[in-house]
């Protein structure tokens, strides 16, 4: 007593050999077949002063993997909480469905940024998607740039002596792993006293006070 | 609830067990990843705004990687040149799966082990590559890079509709 199942096996079989019905043929083929699933989440990567960056990849070995189609959506988080989405798809076989996340720091602050993805497997043969599961990169955690000094040093401003006192200091400027060139700026009133500072690389740099004219010493 | 299961089902939509197995060190496909992976940071860094902007981002992904700006460079260059080979293999398999398919016949298993086979030995090329002309340091802190931090980040499993 023949089973349902090994009914159409064996009917497929016929039609195969005889070169008849070519998609059933071809949806007997992908049934026994398996490819290997890949899939990856990087570790977030400090890019440059202001971004943070972080990869997702799904691919697909194996002797037939040109019959399958990988996609990877990946998701962007700070401290737990979703920033960003990206997806692949319309992705070709044989090629890596590949996702880059870039963040840019200015609007979101400080703070742990990390990536996690979910890889996906669309065998066009058998119109079926199948999931690998998640990936999770590491965390790279993003202090904002700090300055440190004696305050208010530009006070001096608009006084008729400044008895020895220098309108500028020595403020150590701490990147705090960003990369470039980070800038601060105080501003208090107008040619009242308003310090900026830069640093490539960063260290003890000078301070001082714009030129206000006779204020200035 | 139903309804919504009905219709993950009906679109093909089914999410199987994932089953996450060891990866071998050295394993060819790492290395894919890897040639994936870096050809995109070249992407990126072109994509920047100005030259200063593409300076820093060069550094930090070198950095990353725990390899020196010119060893960059370098693993830039091998895995542009592997991805350039595994296209060539892929564009020769399409070929014959088409003229296969237009025949109205069989792919021949062989043939397709033969195409899955020069993907392998390009991307065991490539890591020889990679060996030969990064800096020993180079080539010690990247090999450690993609058999620790990017492998342990990574996870593969036997895909297969069997189960439709």
């Amino acid at each position: 007593m023949l089973t349902s199942s090994t009914r159409r096996i064996a009917r497929s079989a016929v039609m195969c050999s005889l070169g008849l019905f070519w998609a059933l043929c071809a949806q007997a083929q992908c049934q026994q077949e398996t490819v290997t699933g890949w899939g990856a989440s990087s570790t977030s990567i400090r890019l440059d002063s202001n971004h943070v960056q972080a990869y997702g990849q799904s691919w697909t070995s194996g002797d037939v993997y040109l019959q399958v189609t990988p996609y990877v959506e990946s998701w962007q988080q700070l401290n737990g909480s979703t920033i960003s989405i990206g997806y692949t798809g319309n992705n070709n076989p044989g090629s890596t469905a590949q996702v880059t996340l870039t963040t840019q720091l200015d609007p979101n602050g400080p703070g742990s940024y990390s990536i996690y993805s979910s890889h996906w497997f669309y065998w066009a043969c058998a119109n079926y998607t199948q999931n690998l599961g998640n990936t999770f990169g590491n965390a790279v955690v993003v202090y904002r740039p700090t300055i440190t000094g004696v305050s208010a040093f530009w006070w001096l401003g608009g006084v008729l002596a400044d008895n020895g006192y220098y309108a500028q200091s020595g403020l150590t400027a701490n990147p705090n792993g960003a990369s470039g060139t980070p800038y601060w700026t105080v501003n208090t009133v107008n040619c009242g006293g308003s310090v900026s500072l830069g640093c490539n690389p960063c260290g003890v740099r000078p301070a001082s006070r714009p030129d206000c004219g006779q204020h200035e010493r | 609830m139903n309804k919504v299961a009905l219709l993950l089902f009906a679109s093909g939509l089914v999410v199987a067990q994932t089953t996450i197995t060891g990866i071998s060190v050295d394993e060819p496909e790492l290395y894919y990843g890897f040639f994936s992976l870096r050809t995109q940071m070249q992407a990126d860094i072109s994509s920047a705004e100005n030259d200063s902007i593409a300076s820093e981002r060069q550094a930090s992904l070198a950095k990353y990687l725990h390899i020196s700006e010119a060893d960059f460079v370098r693993a830039g260059d091998v895995s542009k040149a592997v991805l350039a080979r595994i296209v060539g293999v892929v564009s020769a398999a399409k070929a014959y799966n088409s003229q296969e398919t237009a025949g109205r016949r069989m792919p021949d298993r062989a043939k397709l082990q033969a195409y899955q086979q020069q993907r392998t030995v390009a991307l065991e090329d490539g890591m020889k590559e990679l060996k030969k002309v990064l800096s020993p340091q180079g080539w010690s802190a990247l090999h450690d890079f993609i058999n620790g931090e990017y492998r342990s980040h990574l996870v593969r499993k036997e895909v297969s509709h069997a189960n439709k």
